[in-house]
């Protein structure tokens, strides 16, 4: 549903022959705050939070790391707790997996201040098959095809992600591609493009397919509308996205469910 | 319902109370229409009778009738831009006298004519209100020579763009939806083309344009804070004639005829653009892949049946289309017809019945395979309207009447455009209403130096099913939706809106103003950008949408200064606006059934003060205008309760258009339009998120863009005449935006290229300079 807004809102900015110059500007800067990303998986491993502070916006810079943060998930019944490995990157102290349809609530302590939010995981999908197709423009790409009947009950929502011979390609949220069922609910999904990559005959390509809560869909369209199309003069005045996570911190934490399909790319394709 | 019975007795006591005086005193009526040499109707032409010191002015459809006691009399006949006529008329009965009055002759054009003083704002009773004849619209530089009334509104204190290139205007601080526009008594919904650089309007077959930025006469409403009211020509009654022109941007063609031997006359317009006037100036690669032009036609039609009796035939139809690839089009566009009847019950009582049909449709969509689509979204409005004027004497011109409509709303629906599209068919529901109002008013002059205008407008507005209408929990989440069956009256709002105006002679060349305007709006245009697209959806009142009010007040003074033939006007107003519409951060209006919901409610104030110095006659002409004004928003669900900019808060407008005559073959003219920069939200800091740079916003509208200004110049070279022969050419040279200030449109911030981390500040900016060449030509 949300590509074909993307659509309305390239075909506007397309349409539209202005021209781009860069501006030197001077920004107020805002006092730092707590950044916290979280995300709970059904696949069992090692789950990593990331806890950074915000900054100016010109500071360009990696985010700066916060240290010596407690971080424990817990669903009532079982806790997962974390350790700090590096600056700012925690994982959890065993390999764990969540639990469609639990909810999770996540507590991060730091400097004495206590933040918390909680995430309920959605059902997890499944993946027929996969195919791919030589993209004709560019033809050192691949779609990659997705086979899959979607969930008749309304309310799902998705995102993508890919990896060629194991290494994760879509490692930045701006890689994934991201859906909800409104247009789609019910249907066989008969080949839909869902990624896109650079590969070559006989690579090994696993599509993820992951469920996520509406809330996170939601965080995450708006956080790629602040940073993806913000070219776009037709859009709605700019402002912050609320995240779920208490006491003023910035970030998410999300539980979802995933489903993997592996396949190779061949001469049929 | 009682409301309308009050009306009605309101109608009876004013009639009543001006009929049987007139009566009492035997006056004489004289009568009858004021034409040019092409049978086009004068708007607004002065009758004078010296000896009396009494007048008249001719309606919207060039009628008058002024009610004298016996006897002979010399009465004037004046227009600008057109001689005056003296006629020695016998009044010892009632008379018809039509009169035709022909055009200043160009070399007489460069003297002072004092029958502009007639015209000017000292005289007009109303107050912040401008016209613009088709020659004054000519002397503005425009694009490609085309003479763009939107564009020249906006050189008037208190109207502006809403952004750098858009026609779609804000008057005194308030919205884009609060503006109507009214095309020979049809609305039109959206009155531009391609995203506004052009207005629909075509200067070839303008006659008469007025806008109204307060003291709105009562027999209009509908919309807030302006009115635009247009009549276009109706088509030379005495013989083929037509003009065109063609440019290196659009090309237009208009043919006039009288028909039924005189007794009526058709006229047809068309226009279209070709080159795409950014395409060949940008910078972006993507461009070559467009299609960008719009086309507009008018037709009109008209028939005098008799003395008594007078038929016209209406129609407009205009389409924008972009396209990109053949693959993803958008297309918008307007159509208008009306079916007019003018018929004199008396010489004293003129009426006008109208039937009229309006529409605002576009389409978006992508063409190919699985992912074909198309979205579809509109408004259509069938209105009746009837429209009386009693001249009852000469000091009271009693209007009445009475108009109802029918408004279609489709705020959007999604067809798969092909079999294999794995889209499905996805509707936000249609909804219908009924508006109906009654007015009455009288332009009544006191004494010599004292006159009023006062009116009341009511007007009852009804939801009509079928439709879905969703309730909303204190969250604005939906909690519950009620269906309601087609022909089902559901909801209904009304509105009362008083019209005051006063204006005091304080001497022979100035004059005190005061007005008080209220007025209505039932339906409002939801837009997801503060720029204002094509795509934006208009909305009815329902239980969840309150309508909107404005209150304003003004306070004028004009001063005509004789030397300089300079006319002076000083203006400050406050307006007080509820019930606006806001939205909430990161409202999703597009294809969002329960965008309502996204919708919040506050109120807004817009106060100023206008200067304007205008000089219409004379080989220089030119104004001169500054404006001074501020625009905050009070949402309780914004900004944390807390008052903030309105997104049209421009603190200062300036604008000088000068035009000079030079000997009979040339004319220059040149404008330079100055406005503080809009104000804009930017970011006070960042965070990363999933390995992305996120940036942090400021409150909302607490940072400006820099300011906007821009020249733009040009020369018209006129054929010389020849003897005997009617064809006349023209041929212009324009520059839009001469020393290239790259206006900012757009300010937006993300992360370069090469290195996320690293983020920049960017202006979107649109036109370039604009150069034009375009020949004119009239027969």
């Amino acid at each position: 549903m949300d590509e074909f807004k993307i659509y309305i809102l390239l075909l506007l900015i397309i349409s539209f022959a202005s021209c781009t110059e860069k501006v030197d500007l001077e920004l107020d800067d805002q006092e730092p705050r707590l950044v916290i990303e979280a995300a709970l998986s059904n696949t069992e491993g090692y789950q990593f939070i990331r806890v950074t502070r915000s900054s100016g916006y010109f500071d360009n810079q990696r985010a700066e790391p916060v240290s010596g943060a407690i971080i424990s998930i817990t669903d009532g019944s079982t806790t997962i707790d974390f350790r700090e490995s590096s600056a700012g990157r925690y994982f959890s102290v065993d390999e764990v997996a969540g639990v469609p349809g639990n909810t999770y609530f996540l507590e991060v302590q730091v400097d004495g201040e206590i933040y918390t939010a909680s995430s309920t995981m959605p059902r997890a999908p499944q993946i027929d098959s996969i195919k791919f197709e030589l993209d004709d423009e560019d033809p050192k790409f691949y779609f990659v095809k997705l086979y899959a009947q979607e969930d008749p009950l309304p309310g799902d929502y998705y995102f993508w992600g890919v990896y060629i011979d194991n290494i994760y390609l879509t490692n930045s949220l701006l890689k994934l591609y991201f859906a909800s069922d409104n247009l789609i609910n019910g249907s066989y999904l008969n080949g839909l493009k869902v990624q896109v990559l650079e590969a070559r005959l006989g690579n090994w390509v696993t599509l993820q397919m992951a469920s996520i809560t509406k809330e996170f869909y939601n965080y995450c369209i708006g956080i790629m509308r602040e940073t993806l199309y913000t070219d776009d003069p037709f859009q709605a005045a700019p402002a912050n996205i609320q995240g779920n996570i208490s006491n003023g911190a910035l970030g998410f934490f999300q539980a979802y469910a995933e489903d993997e399909f592996s396949d190779i790319i061949s001469l049929e394709d | 319902m009682k409301h309308y019975f009050l009306f009605f007795a309101l109608v009876l006591i004013l009639v009543g109370t001006h009929a049987p005086l007139a009566d009492a005193q035997q006056r004489s009526v004289l009568s009858g229409y004021l034409w040019d040499e092409n049978g086009e109707v004068l708007i607004g032409a002065n009758i004078f009778i010296e000896s009396l010191q009494v007048g008249s002015i001719t309606n919207a459809y060039g009628y008058y009738s002024i009610g004298l006691p016996p006897g002979i009399y010399e009465i004037s006949f004046s227009f600008i831009g057109y001689e005056k006529q003296v006629e020695q008329v016998d009044l010892n009965t009632s008379r018809i006298l039509n009169i035709t009055l022909t055009e200043t002759s160009e070399s007489l054009k460069g003297v002072e004519i004092s029958a502009d003083r007639q015209h000017s704002q000292l005289s007009s009773l109303r107050m912040s209100s401008s016209r613009f004849s088709s020659q004054q619209l000519k002397q503005i530089p425009s694009i490609a020579g085309e003479p763009d009334l939107i564009k020249a509104i906006q050189l008037l204190p208190g109207v502006q763009a809403t952004n750098e290139g858009l026609s779609s205007y804000i008057v005194r601080g308030g919205n884009y939806d609060q503006n109507l526009v009214i095309l020979d008594e049809a609305i039109v919904y959206n009155p531009t083309h391609l995203l506004g650089f052009f207005s629909i309007f075509n200067s070839d077959i303008l006659k008469d344009s007025r806008i109204y930025k307060g003291d709105i006469p009562a027999q209009y409403g509908g919309r807030l804070s302006s009115l635009l009211k247009v009549s276009s020509k109706e088509g030379n009654n005495t013989r083929f004639s037509g003009s065109g022109g063609i440019g290196t941007i659009l090309s237009k063609l208009t043919l006039e005829s009288p028909i039924f031997n005189k007794k009526g006359s058709v006229l047809f317009s068309g226009r279209r653009s070709y080159a795409d006037i950014f395409l060949p100036l940008s910078k972006n690669e993507d461009v070559k892949y467009n299609r960008t032009y719009f086309y507009d036609m008018y037709l009109k039609a008209n028939y005098r049946a008799n003395e008594k009796n007078q038929l016209f035939l209406s129609g407009y139809l205009g389409r924008d289309v972009f396209k990109y690839k053949n693959e993803y089009y958008v297309t918008w566009g307007n159509i208008t017809g009306s079916f007019r009847w003018n018929h004199l019950f008396s010489s004293r009582i003129f009426s006008n019945l109208s039937v009229i049909y309006s529409q605002y449709d576009y389409r978006l969509g992508q063409l190919a395979d699985i992912r074909g689509v198309e979205w579809n979204a509109g408004i259509s409005d069938l209105r009746l309207k009837y429209d009386f004027t009693f001249f009852a004497n000469p000091s009271s011109t009693i209007r009445f009447g009475v108009t109802s409509s029918y408004k279609k709303f489709k705020p959007g629906y999604i067809i798969a455009a092909s079999d294999s599209s794995i889209f499905n068919d996805f509707r936000i529901p249609d909804s219908q209403t009924l508006e109906h109002a009654i007015y009455i008013s009288n332009e009544h002059k006191i004494s010599s130096k004292l006159f009023l205008a006062y009116g009341l407008r009511a007007s009852l507005f009804q939801n009509v099913g079928g439709a879905t209408v969703y309730q909303f929990d204190e969250n604005y989440m939906k909690k519950d939706s009620t269906v309601y069956a087609p022909g089902d009256f559901f909801n209904s709002y009304w509105g009362l809106e008083p019209r005051l105006s006063f204006k005091y002679l304080l001497s022979s060349s100035s004059s005190l103003k005061a007005s008080y305007n209220r007025t209505t709006q039932f339906i409002h245009l939801v837009s997801n950008s503060t720029t204002g697209t094509p795509i934006d959806i208009w909305l009815p009142s329902n239980p969840n949408i309150k309508p909107q009010h404005s209150d304003q007040v003004a306070l004028g003074y004009v001063k005509h200064l004789q030397k300089p033939n300079v006319e002076i006007t000083v203006e400050a107003y406050y307006k007080l606006l509820t019930n606006q519409i806001d939205y909430k951060d990161h409202a999703d209006i597009v294809l969002n059934p329960e965008m309502e919901g996204e919708l919040r409610f506050g109120s807004a104030t817009a106060y100023g003060i206008e200067l304007m110095a205008t000089r219409t006659t004379g080989s220089l002409r030119g104004l001169i205008s500054y404006s001074l004004s501020k625009a905050e928003k009070d949402f309780p669900d914004i900004n944390n309760g807390r008052p903030f900019p309105s997104t049209y808060d421009r603190r200062h407008q300036f604008s000088i258009l000068l035009s000079y005559d030079l000997k009979t073959r040339w004319v220059f003219s040149s404008q330079w339009l100055f406005l503080s920069g809009s104000p804009a939200t930017f970011p006070v800091g960042r965070f990363e998120f999933g390995n992305i740079v996120v940036p942090i916003f400021s409150e909302r509208n607490s940072y400006r863009l820099p300011p906007y200004h821009r020249l733009d110049a040009s020369a018209t070279l006129k054929g010389l005449p020849k003897a005997g022969k009617r064809f006349r050419w023209e041929l212009n040279f324009s520059v839009y935006n001469l020393y290239y200030r790259k206006n900012a449109w757009f300010y937006f911030f993300e992360s370069t290229d090469d290195n996320e981390l690293v983020t920049e500040a960017y202006k979107l900016y649109l036109f370039p300079v604009v150069p034009s060449i375009s020949y004119h030509f009239k027969f």
